[in-house]
């Protein structure tokens, strides 16, 4: 074995001693790098110069990547969505509307889950969430313990693979630099590239048939084993007129909000980053409309203004620095200034009453650490992998995989393994940034791959089913962090183990059928 | 001596925050006025949109302290979690020790040269229209250079002061 090989094997292993003593995880990847970038140096396998151009590095591909603005915006959505309570509302609503069908709770479960992916997207947040908000009533209306922590702990994953989700942001990135990277090493110098809306379309179906199969099976449930899932019966005081009306107000508006943003990133009509500002200044308005009945008043005017500012600059041409403009046009510009002036006011007055009622520094103060935490990490493994490089790491992985028995196939079980084993005890985004960059140039680059879509989509997949596995799953962790004592572990490893069993047969479903990740995207973005 | 350093530097982490809040609610203001203009009003300015990168810089590189003090840098806490506070005391000094420290002694040695270089020539936008202050927002990565030595000493301290279990 010679001094590179070596020195990767070790590397890997150190870094994972070391993440294990539990200290944070970014200047771990940074410490680590450094550590091996000296040893590297003192070898003759690198230079200092290598290490050096890290602030460079940084500038380029950190400070100046617009594709990760949309990490802070979506996660001011996603914390204002939680903080303002829509998401809490949003789940009751669901179970009062669903409830009286048997399984019609853990089916709500499912849908809010799969809804609530916009959110923070780190496993913990929505496990915990809803784990909080309807284990208790699943419990106390009798629902079979397993069942019902099965439900939460899975529905709680679906929030990474559906779009659009902070992880999968990050994904894109480190994804389309991969396929650039592969592409270059075959010698095509104008590479194809790869966008993060196209890696939205390609999650889509497959997270929808996730979330069909996990209905499916509690559909099963309650009709083979009506004791596991009862129905709830509805409240005699809650008359039914009043209900239903409640219940659409509750359900529309965030609904709405989430299917406007992803719809405008799949249709191509903005990027990720600009429908994600879209959807943050929506959800700030959401949570403003449920402070008073005055303030459902101004955001439906605001919400109006911004509609016929539409209308409008649909019907005019609006460019002002033209030659000659027509009356028309002149007019409908002004009209246009006046319309967004009212929707300002809206937003201005929604963002006065949410800081009067303390939720917006606390979103705001919330989104800085979220966001810096997932910048951090990106800058700790950006010197964890200059230092990888240095070594000559890359080009061992790369041998290492192209060099298997049984070619592509076995290159690709054995990384989603690994990768399965390392979401034991490594976050989602972690990951993405250290372990992605390294395997998926040297996969993308054998002949018979479906493309950086396909794998983005397998990879995802297959982490979110490691979070669920038993014992080591992160989503059975923060589930056992908010399940009273009373519910034995053994109960959250078995009624978990039926998600599983769909997660993998999604996953084998995929695998044979790369149609169900590639269709979508070709007929969106191809032409 | 050590005591009121320690309290100086957690206060101004904790204040820090304060200001940082309004960053992110500015990157969404300007990158929802950026998509007003282009999808209403047809026009696009390069410096509004370039004006994010720096919005968004100095969150996530002058957050790196306060988000270290609110301990909110995630963590593998297989272990982690089931520690004693002395346990998890040790593991703070070590790690800060010998791997924060070394890495913010690479980083300020490789930062600083980068940073004056750019100021040395004023260095402008790429774009023709874009910022000519580039130098500005190059010199963002010293923020967390700053924030994140003025946590690890505080760190240093604090997590120094209950592994030894002394009063320090």
């Amino acid at each position: 074995m010679d001094m590179s090989t070596l020195l990767t094997i070790t590397m890997f292993l150190t870094l994972v001693g070391l993440l294990m003593t539990g200290f944070p995880v970014a200047f771990t990847l940074a410490g680590t790098g450094l550590l091996f970038g000296g040893i590297g140096i003192a070898a003759g396998l690198m230079d200092l110069s290598f290490l050096e151009i890290l602030p460079n590095r940084l500038f380029g591909s950190v400070i100046r990547n617009e594709l990760l603005f949309a990490v802070p915006l979506f996660v001011t959505m996603g914390v204002m969505l939680e903080k303002s309570n829509v998401a809490e509302e949003l789940l009751e609503s669901m179970g009062k509307l669903f409830g009286p069908l048997r399984g019609g709770l853990g089916i709500s479960v499912t849908i809010v889950g799969a809804l609530l992916a916009a959110s923070t997207g780190i496993v913990g947040a929505t496990v915990v969430t809803m784990g909080l908000l309807s284990l208790p009533t699943m419990m106390r209306r009798g629902y079979d313990t397993s069942l019902a922590t099965g439900s939460i702990a899975a529905a709680g994953t679906l929030g990474q693979i559906i779009p659009p989700s902070i992880v999968l942001i990050l994904l894109a990135d480190v994804m389309s630099n991969a396929w650039q990277q592969a592409q270059l090493n075959k010698g095509l110098f104008s590479p194809v590239p790869m966008s993060a809306g196209e890696l939205f379309a390609g999650a889509l179906i497959p997270g929808l048939v996730l979330v069909g199969l996990y209905i499916l099976y509690q559909v099963g449930m309650a009709i083979f084993k009506p004791d596991t899932s009862p129905a709830i019966e509805r409240d005699a005081d809650e008359a039914e007129t009043g209900l239903y009306r409640k219940l659409l107000l509750a359900l529309i508006p965030p609904l709405f909000l989430i299917v406007a943003v992803l719809g405008s990133i799949l249709t191509g009509i903005a990027t990720p980053t600009e429908a994600a500002s879209v959807g943050a200044v929506g959800a700030i308005m959401l949570g403003a409309s449920r402070i008073s009945t005055q303030m459902v008043r101004v955001v439906l005017v605001s919400l109006s203004a911004i509609v016929a500012l539409l209308m409008v600059a649909n019907s005019f041409d609006l460019r002002m620095g033209r030659e000659i403009v027509p009356t028309a046009d002149r007019i409908a510009f002004w009209m246009a200034i006046v319309l967004t002036i009212i929707f300002a006011v809206g937003l201005v007055v929604s963002l006065w009453r949410t800081h009067k009622s303390g939720v917006l520094g606390e979103v705001m103060r919330s989104t800085v650490r979220i966001s810096t935490m997932i910048y951090a990490i990106l800058i700790g493994a950006s010197l964890f992998s200059l230092t990888f490089r240095g070594i000559g790491g890359d080009e061992i992985i790369e041998n290492m995989l192209h060099n298997l028995p049984g070619g592509q196939f076995t290159a690709i079980l054995i990384v989603m393994l690994l990768m399965f084993v390392l979401g034991f005890f490594l976050d989602f985004i972690e990951i993405t940034f250290v372990v992605v960059p390294v395997v998926a140039p040297a996969l993308l680059a054998m002949d018979g791959t479906y493309g950086p879509i396909w794998l983005g989509v397998l990879m995802a997949m297959n982490l979110q089913t490691s979070f669920l596995t038993p014992p080591f799953g992160f989503a059975l962790f923060y589930l056992r962090g908010v399940v009273p004592e009373s519910v034995p572990t053994t109960a959250i490893y078995k009624g978990v183990l039926p998600f599983v069993a769909i997660q993998i047969l999604a996953l084998i479903l995929i695998s044979v059928e790369p149609e169900l990740v590639t269709w979508l995207p070709d007929l969106l973005f191809k032409d | 001596m050590a005591e009121s350093l320690l309290r100086r530097l957690d206060s101004f982490a904790e204040r820090s925050g304060n200001v940082l809040a309004f960053l992110p609610l500015l990157l969404v203001m300007v990158q929802f006025a950026v998509v007003l203009l282009v999808y209403v009003f047809s026009t696009g300015s390069i410096q509004l949109q370039e004006s994010l990168q720096y919005i968004n810089a100095m969150m996530f590189l002058g957050g790196a302290g306060y988000t270290a003090f609110k301990d909110e840098h995630v963590r593998v806490d297989l272990f982690y979690s089931k520690f004693n506070a002395r346990q998890k005391a040790r593991t703070n000094f070590f790690g800060t020790l010998f791997l924060l420290v070394p890495f913010l002694i690479l980083f300020w040695d490789a930062s600083i040269p980068y940073v004056l270089d750019s100021w040395a020539i004023q260095e402008s936008s790429v774009e023709a229209s874009g910022l000519p202050f580039v130098y500005i927002l190059k010199s963002t990565l010293l923020l967390f250079a700053i924030t994140l030595t003025l946590s690890a000493v505080a760190d240093l301290i604090r997590h120094g002061r209950t592994f030894l279990g002394g009063q320090a």
